[in-house]
């Protein structure tokens, strides 16, 4: 049911403000889909079931606390990474210097590198559940040294797998920290 | 000690055969890191000849090509 907008001295019943309140939790701008969960010391993140037919676009907030090195991204189905046709492109930079970089491989996303200082992360996933190409972008901060780098990230999964979920591994040491997971309304 | 693995929601243990799956992912990851600092290395190297064979530097080199 859609959104009723009231007038003035109209009677306002439980039902409707119940169905109000539901088209506001189903259709809200951004739907938290997996609530924000904890993991400690692991070098897999594996989250399943969080992409479905009801958000085409998705939103992955990642907090790291402890562990250190390149943080890199799968895309799975049926609790199955995918391991080829993901391609990279990164910018990156301290306060002063910019680099660019397309990572190595083509069997994960790179996403960015951090230290014990901790860093964080901003996914967006766009059109994961479709039969078509999978992009994402981030906006990353990581830590290293005494330095802090920014770290902007494009990537694209070539295949027509419908994905449902996605992993994450830390190549050096285990990471512990929080994600969460929000879909897009696809409606006004 | 085992490695472990978030598993939808759940720290466990990894199993065997996720942890050797785990592991050579990750010395697959270090080797391909290494490879490329030695790329970016040598070719850092190899503009820094140029740049002194042509006696400038590499803000006057960006100048020049900007």
């Amino acid at each position: 049911m859609p959104l009723t907008t009231y007038t003035a001295g109209q009677v306002l019943t439980a039902s409707s403000l119940n169905a109000n309140l539901s088209f506001a939790s189903t259709n809200g701008g951004l739907v938290c889909v997996k609530a924000q969960t904890a993991f400690t010391a692991v070098t897999t993140l594996n989250v399943n079931s969080v992409f479905t037919s009801d958000y085409s676009n998705y939103k992955i907030l990642l907090s790291l606390t402890a562990g250190s090195g390149s943080i890199t991204m799968r895309l799975r189905a049926a609790s199955t990474d995918t391991t080829t046709n993901y391609k990279t492109r990164t910018i990156y930079g301290t306060s002063s210097t910019l680099f660019a970089a397309d990572a190595t491989g083509t069997d994960d996303f790179y996403l960015f590198d951090y230290d014990a200082q901790g860093g964080g992360a901003e996914i967006s996933v766009i059109a994961p559940q479709l039969a078509q190409g999978t992009t994402i972008s981030t906006i990353t901060f990581g830590s290293s040294g005494a330095s802090g780098y920014i770290y902007n990230v494009a990537g694209y999964q070539n295949s027509s797998t419908q994905f449902d979920g996605f992993s994450m591994f830390p190549a050096t040491t285990a990471m512990t920290g929080t994600y969460a997971v929000y879909g897009y309304s696809k409606t006004v | 000690m085992s490695m472990k693995i978030h598993d939808n929601g759940v720290d466990r243990d990894m199993t065997e055969q996720e942890e050797a799956a785990y592991l050579e992912w990750q010395k697959q990851k270090q080797a391909h890191a290494k490879a490329q600092e030695k790329a970016e290395a040598e070719k850092a190297t190899a503009r820094q000849a140029v740049l002194d064979r042509l006696g400038i530097t590499a803000d006057e080199a960006a100048l020049l090509l900007g």
